[in-house]
């Protein structure tokens, strides 16, 4: 699809050309969309190709945000480290609350990380973790410099760096999905009997699934933490997850460009709705998700799709 | 032993809310095999609708019943106007319309009323009468959450149109074959399951204060309870409840702190669902491949 | 006799695959018909197709009103009563809320608590039964039950989906000899899907004979008997 190729390569030279031209906090902003790109990837590939419904996905955005907090404040490790330790911790993380899941019908499942999510701020303010979690006040952690004394500031840094890793897990997302294995994925979310019977492990490949799902949403996780300079148990509410189904429904379910959709949503919407009413963001969410779910159940890249396959008819 | 005591009756009191609010969550899986992600909220908002009209300067059990009514309509605009379309889609669909709904009652409560806390009066005198054990509120909400099951119970059971609903609900093919219409009985249980909301709301607002996210953790108990006594089990709901209000308490009183009270309904929540999905009372259904 | 129910044309299917291939049969106010054939010429299509409960094409037209586009619920509520394959007994409650249901769209309460007595009189089984869980009756029992059930909202028409279908020999003849009784005194028409051809045709007036979704043959029920396809194929002799 040489269109595609081409709409990607546009894409990455604005991506490139972006933080000179805005202000920092712009800068910032955008290192945000490309965070929640990769937790939506993230969560996508679990709900939307998968058909696990996850709606505590900010869990695992938690864990590695803290991850992240933690290596930086507590070990001094350097910022470019998190990302693989959280990645690793939460594929783990992940691939470990898969195997439990794999027994639970669809909607238990949704019931399930519904609660996870409602009870996260809870169990990251407990006085048992509060050592390491700094309990309701948190941890603040500092945003690194550029190194070698290039000369971009530490927004603009920080987005070239998240840049680099939100294309690694693209790539790698790319990869994943259009092959074998994302087929397998599919087959096991809309005939799982079907699939079981062609000799897909259907256990094997939820609970891997779950892991790597988690694993990029913890990726993001520690990008963001890092972007913030702060992490605390109020930032991870069940509201957090709900706002990630809400990027991957604007999106478009199953679909690798709606990840980029969404996160824009996500990230701009709110802000300029906080304007009209602290309550506003919200409602528009609601609406939203309903919305979509009658009219655009394939998203944003539901209806790009459909208006390219029309043109070239 | 004393204090033991207080906090089994302090549990069985937060219970008989718990009990309520898991009967509404049952009684639309069973019209519906829906799980109603928004019944916190829409027990909210009715019970902000509640406070309006007592703003207003209305008696509290004309408010009280009128709030029930109002509730009880727009239980059954919704499963009409919201639910109805996505009932056929996949279970992400509908989930994700649960999850629009409840997002917006949130909201809108929130945009209307603010997110200022708000205190909400109770009916009931606020002298302990029965000893410093548990609050005439507490006994009260137990008294009201038993009234409310057993009227329930005698509606279904000797009533034409509570049988013509477990018709439905059970067999919903047969129900169409002897002429119920079983969209409108779908209705009706969204209808009754959001008046019991109210009432619940309207219990335990007094307790916890009104605002918006009032409802967030006690959904989380009373899915529990819900799952503890079966997801279609109206027994098992209001038993599970009970169970869910008492262990709370204990455990938090006597093993893990009061700050953790949520992983206990998280630890429920999972453990049911994993150890024994059909609940207590509930029956384990096989699928038909 | 006025013609109580005629489908002309009816084409049926389940989703994309057609079933019902236009379809033409009637039946007299208080006639007995047989819809007969092998399995899946589409015996139970037909009747579901006239209950509203698949999507078709065609007319039917019952006491001359279409009813083609109407709910199931809609029709039930017109004096059509189905008894499904496989019974469709509500197995969670009890007998007598079984029959209640039965009565459930007639509003005169008196005359129903009346139809089930007249119930409990053509099958005492049920009587004895009557607070019992639906579900643990027997087979013969639950298939009593159902016709009981139908037979409650004084319909005008009966459709029986293989009503013999798992039972002795014995209780099938027992609710057929009920059937003519019925027909009889209260004249309810019936029309009656069967594999069990022999007994099918002794009940009916008029048979059709259904293979792949098309009527090929009909007649009164005596001629077809004596039919040499029909003996053959479907008597066995």
């Amino acid at each position: 699809m040489k269109a595609r190729s081409i709409a990607i390569a546009i894409l990455l030279v604005a991506a490139c050309v972006l933080p000179f031209v805005v202000s920092n906090f712009r800068v910032f902003q955008f290192t945000m969309v490309l965070v929640y790109a990769i937790v939506l990837l993230g969560l996508n590939m679990l709900t939307g190709y998968n058909g696990q419904i996850s709606l505590g996905h900010g869990a695992f955005y938690a864990i590695g945000a803290y991850t992240a907090a933690i290596l930086m404040d507590r070990f001094g490790a350097p910022y470019w480290l998190t990302v693989p330790v959280s990645a690793l911790v939460c594929l783990v993380a992940g691939f470990l609350f898969g195997l439990p899941a794999l027994r639970l019908e669809k909607v238990y499942l949704a019931l399930a990380t519904f609660a996870l999510g409602v009870a996260l701020p809870q169990i990251l303010k407990s006085k048992g973790l509060e050592h390491w979690t700094g309990g309701v006040q948190g941890i603040v952690i500092t945003k690194p410099d550029a190194p070698f004394g290039i000369p971009l500031s530490a927004d603009q840094w920080l987005y070239f760096f998240t840049l680099a890793v939100t294309v690694a897990m693209f790539v790698l997302a790319v990869n994943l999905l259009r092959g074998r294995i994302g087929l397998a994925m599919v087959a096991i979310r809309d005939h799982p009997l079907a699939a079981s019977a062609m000799g897909i492990d259907i256990a094997m490949y939820k609970s891997l699934t779950f892991g790597v799902s988690a694993m990029y949403t913890g990726v993001g996780g520690a990008l963001g933490a890092i972007a913030v300079q702060f992490v605390a148990p109020d930032s991870f509410t069940a509201f957090l997850s709900i706002a990630f189904l809400v990027g991957i429904v604007v999106g478009g379910l199953a679909t690798i460009e709606g990840a980029l959709f969404g996160a824009l949503f996500i990230q701009f919407v709110p802000n300029v709705a906080d304007q009209v009413s602290k309550a506003a963001p919200w409602a528009i969410y609601g609406i939203v998700l309903i919305a979509f779910m009658y009219l655009m159940p394939g998203g944003v890249s539901g209806v790009i799709r459909q208006a390219w396959r029309r043109k070239n008819v | 032993m004393e204090a033991f005591l207080a906090q089994v009756l302090s549990g069985l009191a937060t219970g008989g809310i718990y009990a309520s609010v898991a009967l509404a969550l049952v009684m639309i899986h069973q019209a519906t095999h829906l799980v109603n992600f928004a019944q916190g909220e829409m027990a909210m908002f009715s019970t902000y609708i509640a406070w309006s009209l007592l703003n207003a300067g209305m008696p509290y059990w004309a408010a009280f019943f009128l709030t029930v009514a109002i509730s009880f309509a727009g239980g059954m605009l919704i499963e009409r106007l919201v639910i109805r379309p996505v009932e056929k889609g996949s279970v992400l669909s509908v989930v994700v319309v649960f999850i629009g709904l409840l997002v917006i009652l949130n909201a809108v409560a929130g945009w209307i009323y603010s997110y200022t806390v708000k205190p909400f009066p109770s009916p009931f005198p606020a002298e302990p009468l029965f000893g410093a054990y548990v609050s005439s509120h507490g006994v009260g909400a137990i008294a009201v959450t038993l009234v409310v099951v057993l009227l329930l119970w005698a509606f279904f059971r000797f009533t034409p149109l509570g049988l013509a609903m477990r018709a439905a609900a059970q067999n919903p093919v047969s129900a169409r074959l002897v002429g119920i219409r079983v969209g409108w009985m779908k209705a009706l249980g969204w209808g009754l399951a959001a008046a019991i909301g109210a009432i619940a709301g309207m219990m335990v607002a007094p307790v916890v204060y009104l605002d918006p996210n009032m409802m967030a953790g006690i959904l989380l108990y009373a899915f529990a309870a819900a799952l503890l006594g079966g997801i279609d089990s109206p027994v098992g709901a209001v038993v599970g409840g009970f169970i869910v209000g008492v262990l709370e308490n204990l455990v938090g009183t006597y093993l893990i702190g009061n700050e953790l009270k949520l992983t206990v309904a998280l630890v429920l929540i999972v453990g049911v669902l994993i150890v024994k999905p059909s609940g207590l009372f509930g029956s384990t259904t096989v699928e038909r491949v | 006799m006025a013609e109580l129910l005629r489908v002309e044309g009816l084409e049926a299917g389940y989703g994309p695959v057609p079933v019902l291939h236009g379809i033409d049969l009637a039946l007299e106010e208080g006639g007995i018909a047989t819809l007969l054939g092998a399995n899946g010429a589409g015996k139970t299509t037909t009747l579901r197709a006239v209950c509203g409960m698949v999507k078709t094409r065609g007319t039917i037209r019952f006491q001359g009103a279409g009813i083609e586009k109407r709910s199931t619920e809609d029709i039930a509520r017109m004096g059509i009563a189905h008894v499904p394959d496989g019974r469709g007994t509500f197995t969670d409650l009890s007998t007598e809320e079984n029959l209640r249901l039965g009565g459930y769209v007639r509003a005169d309460r008196a005359a129903v608590a009346q139809s089930m007595e007249q119930m409990y009189a053509y099958f005492p089984k049920l009587a004895e039964r009557r607070r019992q869980q639906a579900g643990t009756l027997s087979g013969g029992e639950q298939q009593m039950l159902a016709v009981a059930r139908a037979l409650m909202s004084k319909p005008r028409l009966l459709l029986l989906d293989e009503p013999s279908f798992g039972l002795a020999p014995l209780i099938v003849a027992g609710i057929f000899e009920i059937l003519r009784t019925i027909n009889r005194e209260e004249r309810v028409a019936i029309l009656l899907v069967e594999q069990n051809a022999a007994m099918a045709l002794d009940l009916a007036d008029h048979a059709f004979l259904l293979e792949t979704g098309r009527i090929v043959m009909s007649g009164p029920a005596a001629r077809m008997r004596e039919d040499e396809t029909v003996r053959r194929s479907y008597l066995g002799y």
